[in-house]
This record gives structure tokens, C-alpha cells and sequence, in this order.
């Protein structure tokens, strides 16, 4: 992993140490999801569907973490470039679940059945499986399809 | 201080050998359709700065421009042929100056016998260099040697023995297609605008002040660098790419992303021709590079 990736990393766990994990008791706590284009919540409609079952603390936490993803890898800038390909991109998303999902949150693997499998076919087509550079039409992408990942399960209550 | 090591050493017979072997030696029997725009402006930097956002041009340590042009022009045609041709390949790292320069000056240059020392070459050989031998590049794992910056004293090595028999193999994964003669402004402007670079040769020189990024021509430099830009106004030039790292002062063209604002500059169309009608210039097309490499997944198994 290189540097610029580990600070990226730290920035979001940073993220999460300064206003902590979406507590159990928050059963009314709301937070701002931006609404997917029509294209996109017909790309993420399998991933809706699962978590629409999930508790409002994982929904919240799911969103949580998706829309911190995708802010973080946003907020790249010509002059400060952290993510120049898929792989770093790739491993924001496995570090932030890793910590966030499964070992603050303590959710098992499959927990959801079928989330990640699903979340996986999201990714493949939208953005698929090669080691490219992050161009700015991939990073906006690879941001929409978490903004989308966001929403789901959004409006349950 | 930047020291203007330069190398350039013509060789009109060598050059005019390696053109007999071309079955089409010009850019105007090679690629008779490729059309000149004079209107749109291309800056061939950006697909580079694409694959490779940290790129920095190096600077030579001796006399070996020709390597570092040369290895600076495949560089950059290993990043156009992904960005702008959409090749199924992934981005192996910037190509070992030391490699070519080796290639050009022993394997090509001297029938693989080890010369005298000394420094310099010119641009047939390195096009042969990198046709028939290939490329070598920072960062790839060669049987346990990995390159991480390049010395002169590799270069002088190189230059002087040939690059080691055992990477040779590794070198020839990685070969340019083609290279054919460039000897004009327009024939070097279409060339760019299709996204093939023009690593140059030439005895021009330039003042190391410039004027919003304008290179003033100035005294004779031997030296080879890389034509890699155009664009028409405020006249038709072509953007210089030396091997000198940030060697130039003066003032900058601020629309060049900053890696590439004092590491060249335009050169305008007359000068250009000059240096090109000395007909050992090239441009050069089809890279061979590196598997494209997949992703195991997006999420790790972790949801």
C-alpha cells in the first residue's frame, strides 16, 4: 500500500474516530441521502432490495460509509492525487468496510445474504474488474455508484 | 545546476542502413491518411499524466539524451496507446533510459561488442534499439533486480558493456511497433495529433530563458529530445520535452500541466523543421505492453 493510500485510509478512519459509528439508540436519527440518477438505482436495485431487511443501525452505517468513500475520493485534487488507479480505490473500500462494517460494527460475513455478491456486480459493471487510472470521468463514476450504494435501503424509516 | 549534457552523436550511415530495412522509412509512405488538423491543438503530456500522475521528467547525468528521449517518447506511447487508443494493457512504469541507451550504443551501435566508453549515439539506433530489442522499466521485478532511479554511472555501464544478456529476454516483451523518418514541422505536428511522438535529434540549440513558454533558438546544442505537443497559436509550434529535468527559467505557458512547464517548451515551426531535416528523427507507433491485470474483486469478502 503506498503512502498517499494509507493517508487517504487514515483520513477516513480519522473520519469516523471524530464522530464515531451511527449508535444503536438512534432509532430516529436521519441522515442526507442524495437520490441516484434513474440509471444508477436500476444498477444498484438488488443491493435496494437487501437493505430494506437490514437493521436501521447497519442501513445507517451502510450509508454512513458509502457516502464517506465516495466524499473522500471526491475531494481529490489535480495538485494531491492519492487514488491513480482502481487498485487504491479498490483498497479504500475493502479498508472502510473492514473496519467499519465488520470489525467496529462486528457484522459477520453474510450477514445479509447475497449483500456482497450483489454490492460486487454493482462495481463490475459499473466501473468492472481492470487495473486502470482513476481519469476523472472513472472517479465520478466510481463516486456515483457509491452515492447510489448510499441511497439504498434509504426511506424504510 | 543544470549541467547541458548532451550526446547527439550523427551517424548518416547508420541512420541511412536502418532506413533501408523499413518497408516504409517516411511518415508520408507510413501513414498516408493521417490528416493535419490546423486547428486543434494536442498536448500528447496529459495521457502520460493520465497513467502516471507523479511522472517527472529526470535529468540525464551524462550524455545519454538519446536514451532519455527515447525511453521518454515509449514512455508516452505506452500511455497513448492506453488513454487515447483504449488498448487492453495496463501501465508497466516509465522505460529505463539506461536500457536503451545500452541497446542503441552496444548491442546496435558497436555489433554487441563492448566499446571504449565514451557517451552519446543517435536516433537510428535507439529506433532500432527499441524495434528490435525492446525496453526495459523502473520498477519491474527482473528475476529479483528491480530499478528504482536511474544513474549515470548504469548509463555509463550500459553504454559502455551492452545491457546484461540475462534481461534481454524481459526487454523484448516490450518493443515498439514501428518507427519511421520525420522530417518536417507538418509531417511531426501530424504525427502528434494522432498521438505518436517524435523523439528528436538534432544540433540546434535554445536559450534556457523562456517567454510564456516559448523556447528561443540559440547556439548549437548535440543533443536529442522530444517532441511531444502542438499547437497553432500564438504561431504553429511544437512542444519540446528535454532531459534536463526543470532546467528552464524565464516564464511559462501556464496552460502546460506544471511537470511539464519547465521541463520544455515550444519550439516553433521553422526551428523545428531545421532540426527535423537532419533526417534522423522519428516517429514512433505500436507499444507491446503489459497484460492488462484484474482486480480480484471490489470489497474483499468483507460484507
Amino acid at each position: 500500500m503506498t503512502p498517499t493510500v494509507r493517508v487517504a485510509i487514515a483520513a477516513g478512519l480519522l473520519y469516523f474516530a471524530a464522530h464515531g459509528l451511527p449508535t444503536a439508540t438512534l432509532d430516529t436519527a436521519t441522515i442526507e441521502l442524495q437520490k441516484p440518477s434513474a440509471e444508477m438505482i436500476k444498477a444498484v436495485a438488488d443491493v435496494d432490495r437487501i437493505m430494506r431487511s437490514a437493521s436501521h443501525f447497519d442501513r445507517l452505517l451502510w450509508s454512513e460509509v458509502w457516502t464517506k468513500v465516495g466524499k473522500i475520493v471526491n475531494s481529490e485534487t489535480e495538485t494531491e492525487i492519492v487514488f491513480t488507479d482502481t487498485r487504491s480505490l479498490r483498497q479504500m473500500s475493502v479498508i472502510s468496510f473492514s473496519i467499519a462494517w465488520k470489525r467496529l460494527a462486528d457484522n459477520k460475513k453474510d450477514k445479509y445474504l447475497g449483500l456482497g455478491e450483489a454490492t460486487e456486480r454493482v462495481f463490475a459493471e459499473a466501473i468492472g474488474l481492470d487495473v486502470k487510472p482513476v481519469t476523472p470521468e472513472l472517479r465520478k463514476k466510481f463516486v456515483e455508484t457509491c452515492t447510489a450504494l448510499a441511497w439504498c435501503g434509504a426511506g424504510r424509516g | 545546476m543544470i549541467l547541458p549534457l548532451m550526446g547527439y552523436t550523427p551517424n548518416p550511415q547508420g541512420t541511412e542502413a536502418f532506413l533501408r530495412t523499413l518497408v516504409h522509412p517516411t511518415l508520408a509512405t507510413a501513414g498516408p491518411n493521417l490528416a493535419l488538423d490546423e486547428t486543434r491543438d494536442v498536448f500528447l503530456g496529459h495521457a502520460l499524466l493520465a497513467v502516471d500522475p507523479t511522472w517527472k521528467r529526470g535529468a540525464q547525468q551524462i550524455g545519454s539524451c538519446v536514451g532519455h528521449a527515447w525511453a521518454g517518447a515509449a514512455t508516452l506511447l505506452s500511455a497513448l496507446d492506453i488513454a487515447i487508443r483504449n488498448e487492453p494493457e495496463s501501465y508497466g512504469g516509465r522505460v529505463l533510459e539506461a536500457s536503451v541507451y545500452g541497446f542503441a550504443r552496444v548491442e546496435i551501435g558497436n555489433n554487441g561488442q563492448p566499446n571504449r566508453g565514451g557517451d552519446g549515439s543517435y536516433g537510428a539506433a535507439a529506433a532500432k534499439a527499441v524495434t528490435r530489442y525492446g525496453t526495459l522499466h523502473y520498477g519491474q521485478d527482473y528475476g529479483g533486480k528491480v530499478f528504482t532511479e536511474s544513474t549515470g554511472r548504469l548509463e555509463s555501464d550500459w553504454g559502455r558493456n551492452g545491457v546484461p544478456d540475462e534481461l534481454e529476454p524481459w526487454a523484448a516483451q516490450h518493443k515498439v511497433a514501428s518507427a519511421v523518418l520525420v522530417t518536417d514541422f507538418e509531417s511531426a505536428a501530424a504525427a502528434i495529433q494522432n498521438a505518436y511522438p517524435v523523439p528528436v535529434c538534432s544540433g540546434q540549440g535554445f536559450s534556457m530563458t523562456m517567454r510564456e513558454g516559448a523556447l528561443a533558438p540559440m547556439g548549437h546544442w548535440s543533443h536529442a529530445m522530444l517532441f511531444c505537443g502542438l499547437r497553432w497559436k500564438p504561431e504553429p509550434a511544437l512542444y519540446l520535452l528535454n532531459s534536463w529535468g526543470e532546467c528552464y527559467g524565464g516564464s511559462v505557458d501556464k496552460t502546460l500541466p506544471p511537470a511539464f512547464q519547465r521541463s520544455g517548451g515550444w519550439c516553433d515551426a521553422a526551428t523545428c523543421t531545421k532540426m527535423l531535416s537532419g533526417e534522423d528523427s522519428f516517429a514512433i507507433s505500436g507499444y507491446s505492453g503489459f497484460a492488462p491485470r484484474k482486480l480480484p474483486d471490489w470489497l474483499g469478502g468483507v460484507i
